[in-house]
């Protein structure tokens, strides 16, 4: 299954995350038991979060990924063949795709995590 | 009574289950509530004047709120917190849980915290008179509320308007508190401040009437609590979450002294009257309380013995003081409402006032401080025992 990471049309990233693949949304909630054993439940808002390792990336989509990091760039993330598309920030606390994929030289992989803003 | 909402506000806000509260955080009347990261608590309770700050953290990464340091005459602006939610046909239905003016902002790692405070704040830095130029109401006997009024206004520089479109005063709980002490009680006083903060002396006043001066929407409100109003809201397993019951020794007093007709030149009061309630006297012992001030004090005996009998009639047994920690749907509630309160556990199934309101807006809880205190019947000065011994002087 591929997904793509992209700005607009023409600035995309496409890649097959491994196996790990995990969506993990978040809801921001407050819960309150009353004494007589109900439960109140105030929802403030939620987002989606996604992470996932990648592997087998060329240098140049790499990069690309990497410098969205840097720079904090306002993305959009899509399963491709799907009609969802999620507004996303990397929110990697170290760089995302810092390593090389043996045995190639050039080819890299690492972990993208994605949050709704 | 409380904040003025529809029965859909009501309902609304009763769900066990809601996604689709509205809260704002408006300064001006621009809302920033999307920004905000974490929603502030704040306390009102019916005896305390003075002013209180709260501090509000919001997100500013993108500079959204850099235009406060850039044009500091905003710090005057008044902000509000607001509560409610959208109705499907008619749009935003709010309260105003709070509103003060911006004291300081601070910028730090991408956040920006606003600090306010509210209405009180302006009467604490009032002073009334000094040594050298007291005010002096001693030339006549005055209303107290009277007094209070040009505390608010002449000296504390709050609006003067006399009707509801008071912008600082709620003209209405005035009136009300007025018609008490004047209409039907008649009290009078005398005064003298050789440079009482304006807060000081309101707090004077409010002791020395057994009245509670507190905020209501942002105004300063005025009340002495008597009889059951007619709105009774109700609390019990349903909808609190927590409830701690103190009952204090300390609250009792079965003996009263005032003093009177101070005389500001010899330093000596002329007249002291006391009330004592033997019942009370004989269940838990004598208590005794002296209330004498030497800045507001009554004038005569009448005046003097409706509060030693205010005090007595309040003080003569402990009374239940609850804090009630409960759901978002008390957000309505305001300082002098009542509710019922059922603890089948304690065995409490009666009516109280509320007596102090704190609101958690990011947890959406609060907690109602209830007490019995100021709760009872027609309050009707016996006057049979002016001539008796209760009068010393």
């Amino acid at each position: 299954m591929s997904y793509t990471l992209f700005v607009d049309s023409s600035n995309g990233v496409t890649f097959n995350p491994e196996f790990d693949f995990t969506r993990r949304d978040r809801k921001i909630e407050n819960r309150h038991r009353v004494r007589s054993g109900e439960e109140y439940r105030y929802k403030w808002g939620e987002y989606a979060r996604f992470s996932m390792t990648v592997k087998y990336l060329n240098s140049a989509d790499a990069a690309v990924v990497n410098s969205w990091w840097a720079t904090n760039t306002d993305l959009l993330f899509q399963e491709d063949g799907s009609g969802q598309v999620f507004s996303v920030h990397l929110v990697n606390n170290d760089l995302p795709i810092g390593r090389q994929s043996l045995p190639y030289d050039n080819q890299f992989f690492g972990k993208i995590e994605l949050e709704t803003y | 009574m409380p904040h003025d909402v529809t029965s859909w506000f009501i309902s609304q806000a009763n769900r066990k289950t809601q996604s689709d509260i509205v809260r704002k955080f408006l300064i001006g009347n621009s809302d920033y509530g999307q920004y905000v990261t974490r929603w502030p608590k704040w306390s009102h309770r019916y005896d305390e004047i003075k002013p209180k700050q709260i501090a509000v953290t919001l997100a500013n990464e993108d500079g959204v709120l850099n235009f406060i340091r850039e044009t500091p005459t905003y710090l005057n602006t008044v902000c509000k917190f607001q509560f409610g939610y959208t109705h499907p046909t008619s749009g935003d239905e709010l309260i105003t849980l709070h509103e003060g003016k911006m004291l300081g902002v601070s910028y730090r790692d991408g956040a920006c915290t606003i600090k306010l405070s509210d209405r009180f704040k302006q009467l604490s830095e009032r002073v009334v008179g000094d040594r050298e130029t007291p005010v002096d109401y001693t030339g006549s006997d005055y209303l107290l509320t009277d007094i209070a009024w040009w505390l608010c206004t002449s000296h504390g520089g709050l609006s003067a308007v006399q009707s509801t479109s008071n912008p600082d005063i709620d003209y209405e709980t005035f009136t009300g508190w007025a018609d008490q002490l004047s209409s039907s009680d008649n009290v009078l006083a005398q005064a003298y401040f050789e440079g009482d903060k304006v807060t000081q002396a309101l707090r004077r006043i409010a002791r020395m009437s057994d009245s509670a001066i507190y905020l209501r929407d942002n105004k300063i409100a005025f009340s002495r609590f008597t009889i059951i109003n007619s709105f009774i809201s109700s609390l019990d397993n349903s909808n609190v979450l927590k409830a701690d019951i103190d009952i204090r020794d300390s609250d009792i007093a079965n003996r009263v002294f005032v003093s009177g007709r101070y005389d500001v030149t010899s330093d000596q009061f002329a007249m002291t009257v006391f009330d004592e309630v033997t019942e009370s006297v004989n269940s838990y012992g004598l208590r005794e309380r002296l209330e004498e001030d030497k800045t507001v004090w009554y004038v005569n005996s009448v005046s003097a013995l409706n509060f030693a009998q205010r005090v007595t009639t309040v003080r003569k047994e402990p009374h239940d003081h609850i804090n009630a920690r409960t759901t978002i749907a008390n957000a309505v509630r305001q300082i002098g409402e009542m509710a019922t309160y059922v603890d089948s556990w304690l065995g409490i199934d009666d009516t109280f006032r509320v007596m102090g309101v704190d609101i958690d807006l990011d947890a959406g809880a609060v907690a109602l401080m209830l007490n019995k205190s100021q709760l009872f019947n027609a309050f009707t000065l016996d006057v049979s025992t002016l001539d008796g011994p209760d009068v010393l002087a």
